[in-house]
């Protein structure tokens, strides 16, 4: 079976680097990109099969990245699991308000995260993604 | 000094004063008061016209007027003062209201101090967003470091021996513990900066109550510990900012499950009573010393003992509980006997 292919966008290179291990001993192909920008840009040239955003970011933040993503018919099927930090799940619907957008993330998990709940989130996600393209 | 004249001067010198003061008799009619109280107020009309007047009058504010009753009502010796701090238009004052007493030791009325503290206020609050600042800065890089020793210690990338994995072990652990430490700091900087204030909704605290025990669900497991969760029906509905409420059930059951040894009980109760909703959650722990009751809603107070010295924690939580108790204008009580367990009764009033 082909590799699945996960795409990270963070800008932190030590988290970006421990997930990317992490995935990979999993057997995922990991792709990480380092904002929200060049983010946006891979998601064109690798086609992955899920994201992983992280919230806060330079440039352009993960809510912003998600919203772009989830607005385009081309690429609304693509899984997007958000990394919160803690409170800032709380803060989602006052940001929602503020900005006018919905966030449409499929999931989202907060910092810091274990390593466990990583793998099994990602699981669901692709096997929930799978189910609808079949 | 004619009387007259000592009494001019005497006004001239509380009408120069920077705070304000309002003096009631037994009755609570106001029997003195300066300009500033007058400004602070709103009083009206001056050259002293609510002089012989009723205190509720003439005083828009409700929490004041409850303060100079209580203290006129409760005329208990040690109830010496009420102390609150005020938003009263763009001002913060600080308000003390104590009781006067003749030689005698009789109650005569209240004399009230008001203290305009917005400039300490507006200091207060940069060093509070300086703190929440620092701790956002230190999250993100804890948050990688615990990442990376998980993954170390997860065999990912080469197994250790068993020294070494103990050691990566105990960097792990104080990593956590340092992670815990951000968190909890940066619930009391939410509130301190007055997040809570921002977005107040409806809440449904059964619904919140069940999801926090829950995510809790993990701990509970680990430690045995048996937890009896019952909600009563149809609770009416509290205003209130949800990620504080959520912050105290947490840290309510939390400090339950830590207390308590293994194989034990912790009980979570929800009901209405009078026109509160009412949490108790009870436990059967280590229990609390009666002196250190005073001290347990403090920030970073920690009861040290041997009972204590091998549970960890940060000294915070009580003090995020009682915050966001107070900004919900409930109140708190602790019942507990050493040894046998330690029962927290919420009240927050349905409004």
């Amino acid at each position: 079976m082909e590799k699945k292919k996960i795409l990270l966008v963070d800008d932190d290179a030590d988290f970006t680097e421990a997930i990317k291990l992490l995935l990979e001993s999993r057997s995922y192909d990991v792709t990480a990109a380092n904002d929200g920008k060049e983010g946006l840009k891979k998601v064109q040239t690798e086609g992955p099969d899920l994201i992983i955003l992280d919230v806060m970011m330079p440039e352009m933040d993960g809510y912003q990245v998600c919203a772009k993503l989830k607005a385009d018919p081309k690429y609304r099927q693509i899984p997007i699991l958000l990394l919160t930090a803690v409170g800032e799940a709380i803060s989602t619907t006052g940001y929602t308000k503020e900005m006018g957008m919905r966030i449409e993330a499929d999931d989202y998990i907060p910092k810091p995260v274990e390593p466990i709940e990583i793998v099994e989130r990602v699981e669901k996600l692709l096997r929930i993604s799978m189910r609808k393209k079949a | 000094m004619p009387y007259r004249a000592m009494r001019e001067s005497l006004n001239a010198v509380i009408d120069s004063l920077s705070d304000g003061i309002l003096v009631t008799d037994k009755q609570g009619k106001i029997i003195l008061y300066n300009q500033k109280a007058e400004a602070f107020l709103g009083m009206g009309i001056s050259g002293k016209a609510a002089l012989g007047k009723p205190v509720q009058d003439h005083i828009r504010n409700d929490v004041l007027v409850g303060l100079i009753t209580k203290i006129l009502t409760l005329d208990v010796p040690y109830h010496t003062e009420e102390v609150c701090l005020m938003d009263i238009g763009i001002t913060r004052l600080r308000v003390h209201v104590n009781p006067v007493r003749n030689e005698n030791a009789v109650l005569i009325g209240s004399v009230t101090l008001l203290h305009d503290v917005a400039r300490l206020s507006a200091i207060d609050k940069i060093k509070t967003n300086f703190l929440s600042m620092v701790s956002h800065q230190l999250k993100s890089p804890l948050s990688s470091t615990l990442l990376q020793t998980s993954i170390l210690l997860d065999g990912i990338v080469g197994e250790f021996n068993e020294k070494q994995r103990d050691l990566l072990q105990k960097v792990r652990n104080k990593i956590k513990g340092m992670v815990d430490l951000i968190h909890d700091i940066l619930d009391v900087c939410y509130i301190e900066e007055g997040g809570h204030l921002t977005q107040i909704e409806n809440l449904d605290l059964a619904e919140i109550l069940q999801r926090t025990v829950e995510l809790m669900q993990p701990q509970i497991q680990d430690k045995n510990i048996a937890l009896h969760v019952k909600i009563e029906d149809r609770l009416p509905l509290i205003i209130g900012n949800k990620s504080s409420v959520e912050a105290m059930f947490i840290n309510l059951i939390n400090n339950a499950i830590k207390y308590t040894p293994s194989e034990g009980k912790v009980c979570v109760e929800m009901s209405e009573n009078a026109q509160n909703v009412q949490i108790e959650v009870s436990d059967t722990g280590i229990g609390l010393e009666e002196e250190d009751i005073p001290r347990i809603f403090d920030k970073f107070y920690r009861v040290r003992s041997d009972r204590t010295k091998n549970i960890s924690g940060t000294g915070l939580g009580l003090s995020i509980v009682k915050s966001v108790v107070d900004a919900h204008y409930g109140g708190i009580n602790v019942e507990t006997k050493i040894g046998k367990g330690t029962t927290f009764t919420v009240l927050l009033p349905v409004k």
